[in-house]
């Protein structure tokens, strides 16, 4: 894998979901052959999710910039309504969640028709989650979790998978004790790597580079 | 990788997009749906999206809502190197890629210092990016020169001048030659070579925004420096002033907002048939030298200039105190206070939709408000690189100032009695204190042990610029690259002081070179 560092295209795109269409922007290298594709799951809408969140769209670059395609996606729905809110200010979840996967596997498809493999699944927060709905019958290759909720949103399918997964956590996460993240490293199975980022928390502003250096060199290891 | 959308509209290829005149075209491109690949001086591509940035958000627009739609995309590149530095791969890329060519870049450096790096931008960095643009394949080609490569002739057409006028400074030789050059390179090339002549840019014309202050704007940095200087004085008149300014009152420097520059570029480009020919960007109409004075001396509340002529201003030994001030300041725009050029506009204004924005007292108060409350700080973030390490700093003043000093005579001010601070850096990585008692550098240590007389903030670009004699200290002063608190009137003087040193003892580059990390 070349560690050349390359200037990047952007194309907006609307791809079709169930629920309509989600904006997503591709990012790939300007020239040359891209080494596969990463698709860049968000936060929870109703927690900064989007296109614009500094992690997704800082991962989403610096991933092209090493050069591989990536998809960020925006999730799709409307504007929630206050109940919607105060639930999910209470629980941590929103009824639309189920959808969230749909939204993520609409994604993945259409990295899939643009980009050759390897794929690899990064999820930020929540997104982390969402990639437990991914798996069955994916592509992926190696799994990133970014600052996984590890104490609102169920991970279990995303535990027990054999993939090679990368979590990075924060120190001061206040998500997800650190001793929570430890505890449900250590139960997970097959190949695995966990990075705790010293004066991180959940929201890594200022860090998105240092979070592009330990996806590229994890995927640079051979497992 | 091949683009997965549809849109099959050409790209323009800018240059110079971090630049007053660059940014405020990739600005107007954009708004005109343009796309636009541009290229930029980074080592990373989070820098050349970040300069860009940086460049588009004083035209208020957000660079990111570009960069994901497609319609602009950064490219780190070099006018100093060969086919602008860009990998064989991204040259192949570009390859029927590029509709037309846009050469925006260049230095409008008007100090004698800068002589030095004006051919490599202006005549060769111009050599090769239409070079390049030969080997894209591309044939429209589009040259921002300036009006004045007329040099001092009173009336310019819209012509190539086949002779060099009477030019006033190294830099309009250049843009001259880069005319001549490329109007060449075009016949060989078979290409279509259209030119652009603005005069002097400003900011925008409704906001007063504008990314950097050089040029005009060093003339309105010394009126508000001398307006601090007076409200130090006591004894001074500050609405009257002893400033005599080398200029004629009726005299007209052809100022024009850079909103219209770029618009009228927009506009011309648009239209095919205005291929092939020159077109003045340039304003029918500009302020006088006394409605500019105007406009600063109401704005600072001073008052006491006096227009003496275009003589040049009165010898050293003959200037108050003031005057020694304002005259180090201006020395590099004042010649173009001199004489009102005509540039004709027949032929950009059989295309364009209407002339510039009219100039009036409230037009030349936002462009001197918006430098005011920007507080003269140029937003590039290479300015906020470091140019060397600590340990860089740590030789230049201990090791090799100290040394320096010794053979260095004071020919200005043998009695200096000044503590002056430098804090060097955004986060005062380098913060060195030195103390001189009747014109010797007597101590020199780390950090601000004592009461100090003048600090002086700055960038590490700026300083070892600065050092390396590569600028000129009052320039940078009076652009606002160094931030001044304190004694004002000791730190100007002491910019004279500075200046002369950097000029005897320059910094070698490969001293700072080989401390660096």
């Amino acid at each position: 894998m070349s560690p050349e560092v390359f200037d990047i295209i952007e194309e907006s795109l609307a791809i079709e979901s169930p629920a309509g269409p989600l904006p997503a922007v591709l990012a790939y290298p300007f020239a040359g052959s891209p080494l596969g594709g990463v698709l860049i799951i968000g936060p929870h809408p109703l927690m900064g999710g989007g296109l614009e969140n500094n992690v997704v769209r800082g991962v989403a670059r610096g991933m092209a910039e090493r050069g591989f395609v990536s998809l960020r996606f925006a999730y799709c729905g409307a504007a929630p309504s206050s109940t919607v809110m105060a639930e999910f200010w209470r629980t941590g979840h929103a009824p639309d969640d189920p959808h969230r996967v749909d939204d993520a596997r609409s994604a993945l498809r259409r990295l899939e028709g643009v980009c050759p493999t390897p794929l690899v699944l990064v999820g930020y927060s929540f997104g982390a989650s969402v990639i437990g709905g991914l798996l069955a019958g994916a592509t992926a290759t190696r799994i990133v979790l970014i600052g996984p909720t590890l104490c609102r949103h169920s991970f279990e399918d995303v535990r027990q998978s054999l993939v090679p997964k990368l979590v990075i956590t924060g120190h001061n996460d206040f998500s997800t004790p650190l001793e929570v993240t430890r505890a449900w490293y250590d139960r997970a199975p097959g190949p695995r790597k966990l990075v705790v980022m010293d004066g991180a928390e959940h929201f890594y502003r200022g860090l998105e580079g240092r979070l592009v250096e330990e996806i590229v060199g994890w995927l640079q290891t051979p497992i | 990788m091949k683009s997965v959308g549809d849109d099959s509209r050409p790209w323009v290829f800018l240059t110079g997009a971090t630049g007053l005149l660059g940014s405020a075209v990739l600005h107007e491109l954009l708004a005109r749906s343009y796309r636009v690949l541009s290229i930029v001086r980074a080592k990373t591509p989070t820098e050349a999206r970040g300069r860009l940035a940086s460049a588009l958000a004083v035209w208020g627009c957000v660079a990111d809502t570009f960069l994901e739609r497609g319609q602009l995309i950064a490219i780190r590149g070099d006018l100093r190197l060969t086919g602008l530095g860009l990998p064989g791969p991204v040259v192949d890329q570009l390859g029927g890629m590029v509709s037309s060519v846009v050469h925006a870049a260049g230095s409008t450096a008007f100090s004698p210092q800068a002589d030095a790096g004006l051919v490599p931008t202006n005549v060769e960095g111009t050599r090769r990016a239409f070079d390049l643009a030969a080997a894209l394949g591309c044939r429209d080609w589009h040259l921002f020169s300036t009006a004045y490569v007329c040099g001092r002739c009173a009336r310019a057409e819209e012509t190539l001048f086949d002779a060099p006028p009477p030019f006033r400074n190294t830099y309009e030789w250049t843009k001259w030659t880069a005319e001549h050059e490329t109007r060449a390179a075009a016949v060989r090339h078979d290409a279509c070579l259209t030119v652009y002549r603005p005069s002097v840019i400003v900011g925008h014309s409704v906001t007063g925004a504008v990314p950097r202050f050089s040029g005009i704007y060093t003339i309105f940095r010394a009126v508000a420096l001398l307006a601090r200087l007076a409200e130090h004085r006591a004894d001074i008149d500050r609405r009257g002033i002893p400033l005599r300014i080398p200029a004629e009152a009726h005299a007209r420097p052809n100022l024009v907002f850079a909103d219209d520059v770029a618009r009228e570029f927009c506009e011309l480009l648009a239209q095919p048939v205005a291929r092939g020919d020159v077109f003045h960007l340039t304003h029918p109409d500009p302020p006088t030298n006394r409605e500019i004075q105007n406009a600063l001396e109401a704005y600072y509340g001073v008052g006491g200039g006096r227009f003496v002529g275009a003589q040049g201003p009165p010898s050293v030994s003959q200037r108050s105190a003031y005057e020694d001030v304002f005259f180090d300041a201006i020395r590099d725009a004042a010649p173009y206070l001199v004489g009102s050029p005509r540039f004709s506009r027949t032929r950009t204004d059989q295309f364009v939709s209407r002339p510039p924005t009219r100039w009036d007292g409230e037009r030349l108060r936002r462009l001197i408000h918006y430098a005011e409350s920007s507080r003269w700080r140029k937003g590039h973030a290479g300015d906020t690189q470091s140019g060397a390490s600590n340990t860089g700093y740590a030789t230049y003043f201990q090791d090799f100032m100290p040394e320096a000093h010794r053979k260095f005579r004071l020919s200005r001010l043998p009695a200096l009695n000044l503590d002056v601070r430098y804090v060097i850096g955004a986060s005062g990585e380098g913060d060195w204190s030195c103390c001189y008692r009747d014109g010797r550098l007597i101590d020199v240590h780390r950090g601000n042990g004592a009461a100090t007389d003048v600090t002086y903030r700055i960038a590490p670009a700026v300083f070892w610029r600065i050092v390396r004699g590569e600028s000129s200290t009052a320039e940078t002063f009076l652009s606002g690259e160094v931030q001044i608190e304190g004694n004002i009137e000791g730190a100007l003087k002491f910019a004279t002081v500075l200046q002369e040193f950097v000029h005897q003892f320059p910094y070698p580059r490969l001293r700072e070179v080989r401390h660096e990390p």
